[in-house]
């Protein structure tokens, strides 16, 4: 248990710190960017979907950038502890970072006089972050290029402002339509992009 | 040396992932937005009124009412749309703000608070007489419209023109600045549907002024320009690190080109290899556009698309790779994707609500109309000013990246978020 907290510590200082950072920077940009004041249920939705579920590519896809180096890897797979086990512990992480940072949102619209149910937004947005991040993580895994990891998810993005058509249960910005099915198969896929982008890196060091 | 280098680097960019990826990404958005255009232009036919779409007008008496009613739908529901330092925003008044508000609109209108108050009423809460009576006549209550005010096309009495704009100007302060009320904004003009010989006159101008293609030409460069203004700062953030990845760099830096040369052939080769699959898909746009108007009987023009893509997204794509070159190379990171993307967010939802024109100082100009060739050249030398500034500061970003080669060449960099230099 020791071992673990100690690499989940180690990442955190040298590696997640500075996605974080950018995350505050982003989160510090949401008032100037976005409305956040007095909303009603769709606006607070519009401002959560389309600006705070992009801290999930902030967050979750650089996971392997701290062993982008083949040596470093190479040494990792010479100790007793699996790299699996070591980017698991990274994925979780970054996923509590990752809901910490969208709580924040929330609460941050909710101090500002929004009118939303607190909890289903929270899934809401968080569901759409975990989909957007784990696709970008499971594209760098798949491809080892964390620019390429980046590009996919921000080009789906871009690809949802034109509603629906496309696709379809994977609709990002359902909430603000009051559609809350689309997001139980946002997070269901994220998790599993997170999951593939784990085990994937495991076969294809 | 500049040439051998840059064809090594154009090399380098096609046989990387991230360009193929770029490419990929690119014909889906193209495919997505515009795969299933018509290209057809349908010559207007007299008797369908109401049918002609939308156009601008700055008849000042149109200019009021228009104004008026928007304000009124606005001051009913309690949200304005704004753009403070050019970003989009909401705005929710306060009540001692929302009460001020009454009071200019009322004399505007020269109709009591009260009734405002009621149409505010009606708006907003579903148990509201006019929605109770909706419901009675088996109207849903999302179609359900309560009716705005049918102002005259003059003000209240006493209230002047001049007036009127003094009292835009004070609406304007109350939301902040930058809202859709400010003199300057309300004095460009309103929409209006259009009408037969309207439309007619801009089926003409499509057909004379921007022979054919061009209206098309526009509407492919407002989407793919979205593309442009993010897309290619991956290739160049890919190839910047690759070589940090394959520790390159102390080998590189021990040649003997110039920084500038090395810098200048990389970015040449990014905006050759950039430029080339938008190239393509406008030819391959063009192709569509010019045999559909042939069939028309129209002769269109063949190099619109190109001339469009060469004046509207070269410059945004120089810039955005200049700027993703300038942030890697300074921080030997991911930085410049994060940079590029709040960029590429704020232009976006600086254009969400006036997709046409109104360019100011966007990275992407959005012109999201098929024709309005009239509104397109009153506001073209506010889009070549626009891009002549994104030409300059592609220019500086370059120069200040050859800078930071240069500078970590000689053993500078950033280490951990502070500046050093090796002795």
């Amino acid at each position: 248990m020791e071992a673990y907290a100690k690499i989940s510590k180690v990442y955190l200082k040298h590696h997640l710190k500075f996605y974080i950072l950018a995350a505050v920077l982003l989160f510090c940009l949401m008032p100037f960017l976005m409305s956040t004041e007095n909303l009603s249920p769709r606006e607070s939705a519009k401002t959560l979907e389309m600006y705070a579920a992009l801290l999930g590519v902030v967050l979750l896809v650089p996971i392997f950038m701290a062993d982008q180096d083949k040596d470093i890897r190479d040494l990792l797979r010479s100790k007793r502890i699996s790299l699996s086990l070591v980017h698991g512990i990274r994925v979780i992480e970054s996923l509590l970072v990752l809901a910490a940072a969208e709580m924040a949102c929330i609460l941050f619209l909710k101090g500002g006089g929004c009118q939303f149910p607190l909890w289903s937004y929270f899934f809401g947005v968080l569901a759409g972050a975990l989909f957007l991040g784990g696709l970008g993580m499971a594209i760098y895994s798949l491809t080892d290029n964390v620019a390429v990891g980046y590009m996919i998810p921000l080009v789906y993005y871009a690809i949802n402002f034109s509603g629906d058509k496309y696709v379809k249960n994977f609709y990002l910005f359902s909430m603000t339509q009051g559609n809350f099915l689309p997001k139980y198969w946002l997070a269901m896929v994220g998790l599993l992009f997170l999951l593939f982008g784990v085990l994937w890196r495991r076969v294809h060091p | 040396m500049f040439g051998t280098l840059f064809f090594k680097e154009c090399k380098q960019t096609v046989k990387s992932l991230a360009f193929w990826a770029y490419v990929a990404c690119l014909i889906l958005f193209f495919v997505s937005q515009l795969g299933e255009t018509d290209w057809r232009i349908i010559k207007p036919q007299p008797g369908h009124e109401g049918e002609y779409g939308h156009t601008y007008s700055t008849d000042e008496g149109l200019i009021i009412t228009k104004t008026l009613r928007r304000l009124t739908e606005d001051y009913a529901q309690n949200s304005y749309t704004t753009y403070p330092f050019g970003f989009y925003k909401r705005v929710f008044l306060g009540e001692k703000k929302k009460a001020q508000m009454g009071e200019i609109l009322a004399e505007l209108t020269g109709k009591p608070v009260e009734e405002l108050e009621q149409l505010g009423y009606d708006y907003i809460n579903e148990e509201s007489d006019f929605y109770k009576e909706a419901a009675k006549s088996g109207i849903e209550i999302e179609m359900a419209e309560p009716p705005t005010p049918d102002f005259e096309d003059t003000l209240a009495e006493g209230v002047s023109f001049e007036r009127f704009l003094e009292l835009m100007e004070e609406v304007d302060d109350l939301l902040g600045g930058g809202s859709m009320y400010a003199p300057a904004r309300v004095k460009n003009g309103v929409q209006v549907p259009q009408t037969y010989e309207g439309a007619l006159k801009e089926y003409q101008d499509i057909i004379e002024k921007d022979r054919y293609s061009g209206a098309f030409a526009r509407l492919f460069c407002d989407y793919m320009g979205l593309m442009v203004a993010i897309l290619p700062v991956f290739p160049a953030v890919a190839r910047t690190l690759r070589d940090k990845r394959s520790k390159a760099l102390p080998a590189l830096y021990s040649k003997q080109a110039s920084s500038a040369c090395i810098l200048l052939a990389r970015y040449l080769a990014l905006l050759t290899a950039t430029m080339v699959p938008i190239v393509a898909l406008a030819g391959f746009a063009q192709i569509q556009c010019s045999v559909t108007a042939g069939t028309a009987g129209i002769s269109a023009d063949t190099f619109a698309f190109f001339k469009y893509v060469g004046g509207w997204m070269f410059p945004t794509a120089t810039f955005t790779l200049a700027m993703g070159l300038f942030v890697s190379e300074l921080t030997g990171s991911v930085a410049a994707i994060l940079v590029q993307g709040i960029l590429w967010f704020t232009s976006v939802f600086q254009s969400i609500d006036t997709l046409i024109g109104n360019f100011g100082l966007k990275l992407i100009p959005r012109f999201n109309s098929l024709g309005n060739t009239e509104l397109f050249e009153r506001e073209l030398s506010s889009l070549i000013g626009n891009r002549i500034f994104y030409g300059i500061l592609s220019l500086i970003l370059i120069a200040s990246a050859v800078f930071v080669y240069d500078w970590k060449r000689k053993g500078g960099g950033i280490h951990f978020g502070s500046l050093r230099k090796n002795k």
